[in-house]
């Protein structure tokens, strides 16, 4: 059996879709489960007529999720198979169809009862459920799987069968016993379990070939805690529901992605600010801009998305906090040409709408949007609108691997960081990221003779020198305008300027 | 060859009935089925062919035992089948003549050679 996670680390050429050793494909035959982000977490999605395990409570998704894998096999022309023992066939039809299900080429096999075991009053005490039911549906199945040979079966839910075994050891060996049975007719299985803490399903967990859990509290997530032969992402990763069915956002793991660039320094296109960066900013990295409210952060990253527009590249902002029409109009005002630069294709903004999103799936919209548009800047703004606007916990967490896997992508990151203070004791960031940068260019407010003024300063660059001084810059009508260092000044970073004796 | 002796089922479940009827008859047991104390009585007068009786006493009232006492004076074997564990329903059952007392739910092939047994002893 192969296993082993060093296999798993690729370095897919030209940001493509982290793809599975080869080592894996070669020894087993995978199966789409039909839907693609899980099918990323499982490595290339199930191995061939094996059985996987369902579990999750009520209403987190297990029959949309059977009916993907239902469906999907059908649509490549395999013979799948429902086999249900509590819903109806016409419920789940009518369920399935409602949310775009096309079910008319799967089989069904309904076990549930019929309403005629209540009206009939058929109950009966005098053998147990084991001795009396077991028979029939067994006898069901196996004629049914025999005719039909299914390649892919879903079985809701194997727990039913619980009640019909007269003990715990009676009902393992009757479910390995019917998933070998299954397996061994060329069938892939999916089953589900209604595990909880009352009723426990670790039995079906050590059974089954893979474990897949669902939940709905807090998030929506999907988690695959085993998978025989075969490496598989780990943690818990965001699954919407929606009315096209099943959506699952894989956790990015930056490490995955790994594309060949020229590590080369991007110019602003305004040469005071080059030579205060020695250069400009190198592809690859990441970049905080710290600074104040209104301090001109989106505008000074803006300015760079420019000078890359004019050399043919595609640069995106997500913005979090302000209105994209409101950022298009300020930076039209200062001749940063935004609605051409989107009419040619060279930039995209994207506005964040609060609490939309979770981390995973805001990181695979970015993936998306990069692989495509083949994006070379990419600007958050801000790093604090990131917290507040995505649910869900461990916010730097995820945004730390959304920056390093753009930097792996050779993407120059821009991220724009709100300081509290307009003045006073200086701070590069107050949420604690400073650690990911690899530049920090922080711009700060300055009165100086009763005038409000702004400077510009570099603190922190790993791949080149820079100045130590720090400039005054204006954002005019005409662009932005970076003055000469501020020699003459000291006491800036306090926010307390004074003129310097020594000159 | 002699035919096989017919098993009497006594139960006042009808979906009880069926089952028991249905398990013994893929067994190979000829089956009659009473639902009602009446229709025992009758059973009692006109069957002469009944091999082994299966009382279920659950849903009858006390004058059950006195059909069992019938039983007993016609020498036909029986079995009480009871609703739970229960040294007095033991006590009664096996008072009034019966050859074991089974609670329910019960293990098909435990009754099967229960009622093989019973049979063989009248053969």
């Amino acid at each position: 059996m192969a296993t082993g996670k060093k296999h798993a680390r690729m370095r897919p050429e030209q940001g493509e879709r982290s793809r599975q050793n080869s080592s894996y494909r070669g020894v087993f035959e995978r199966l789409s489960i039909g839907v693609p982000g899980l099918d990323e977490i499982l490595n290339g999605g199930l191995i061939a007529r094996r059985a996987y395990l369902l579990r999750g409570g009520p209403g987190t998704g297990k029959t949309t999720l059977g009916m993907h894998f239902l469906t999907g096999g059908a649509a490549n022309g395999e013979r799948c198979l429902c086999i249900s023992l509590g819903e109806t066939e016409a419920e789940i039809r009518a369920n399935a169809e409602a949310i775009g299900f096309d079910l008319s080429d799967v089989h069904f096999l309904d076990l549930s009862p019929e309403p005629q075991f209540f009206t009939r009053m058929e109950s009966y005490d005098i053998f147990s459920p084991a001795e009396v039911e077991r028979e029939p549906i067994t006898q069901s199945i196996l004629g049914q799987v025999e005719t039909l040979k299914p390649q892919r079966v879903f079985l809701d839910a194997m727990t039913q069968f619980r009640f019909l075994s007269p003990d715990a050891f009676q009902f393992r060996k009757q479910v390995l016993s019917f998933l070998h049975f299954l397996m061994e007719q060329g069938a892939t299985v999916l089953f589900t379990s209604e595990g909880s803490e009352s009723a426990p399903d670790d039995d079906l967990q050590f059974m089954s070939d893979g474990v897949i859990h669902l939940d709905a509290s807090p998030e929506r997530t999907v988690r695959v805690s085993k998978f025989r032969g075969s490496d598989f992402r780990g943690g818990s990763h965001s699954m919407h529901l929606t009315a096209q069915g099943m959506q699952v956002f894989p956790r990015l793991l930056p490490e995955m992605y790994r594309k060949e660039f020229r590590a080369e320094s991007l110019s602003s296109g305004v040469p005071e600010l080059d030579e205060l960066l020695h250069g400009g900013l190198e592809r690859g990295t990441i970049t905080i801009i710290s600074g104040p409210s209104g301090v001109g952060k989106s505008t000074l990253g803006l300015q760079f998305m420019k000078e890359a527009a004019g050399r043919g590249e595609h640069s995106v902002v997500y913005t979090f906090e302000e209105w994209r029409e409101t950022l298009l109009r300020r930076c039209e005002a200062v001749s940063i040409p935004v609605r051409s630069m989107m009419e040619r294709g060279t930039l995209s903004v994207v506005q964040i709408e609060p609490l939309h999103f979770t981390p995973d799936q805001f990181a695979s919209m970015v993936r998306s949007a990069i692989e495509r548009q083949k994006s070379s800047i990419v600007m958050i703004d801000s790093a604090s609108g990131y917290r507040l606007s995505l649910r869900g916990g461990d916010l730097v967490t995820h945004l730390h691997a959304l920056c390093k896997y753009l930097q792996n992508m050779g993407v120059a990151v821009l991220l724009a960081n709100e300081v509290e203070a307009i003045i006073g004791e200086f701070k590069a960031t107050e949420i604690g990221i400073s650690y990911l940068a690899d530049t920090i260019i922080f711009l700060r407010y300055l009165e100086i003779q009763g005038e409000l003024r702004k400077a510009i300063g570099v603190l922190k660059k790993r791949l080149s020198d820079f100045e130590r001084t720090m400039r005054e810059i204006e954002i005019t009508n005409y662009g932005i305008k970076v003055g000469r260092p501020l020699i003459e000044l000291r006491g800036i970073l306090t926010g307390n300027v004074e003129w310097s004796d020594e000159l | 060859m002699k035919p096989r002796a017919s098993v009497l089922l006594v139960n006042w479940n009808q979906r009880n009935l069926e089952l028991l009827a249905n398990f013994l008859s893929k067994e190979g047991y000829a089956t009659r089925t009473v639902g009602t104390l009446e229709a025992f009585d009758q059973a009692l007068t006109a069957e002469d062919s009944i091999g082994v009786v299966l009382v279920d006493i659950t849903g009858f009232d006390s004058s059950i035992w006195e059909r069992c006492e019938q039983l007993r004076r016609r020498r036909r074997p029986f079995l009480v089948i009871s609703p739970r564990q229960s040294a007095a329903i033991q006590q009664a059952s096996l008072s009034h003549g019966a050859r074991g007392v089974m609670f329910k739910p019960l293990m098909i092939k435990e009754l099967i050679r229960l009622i093989q047994g019973l049979l063989e002893e009248q053969e």
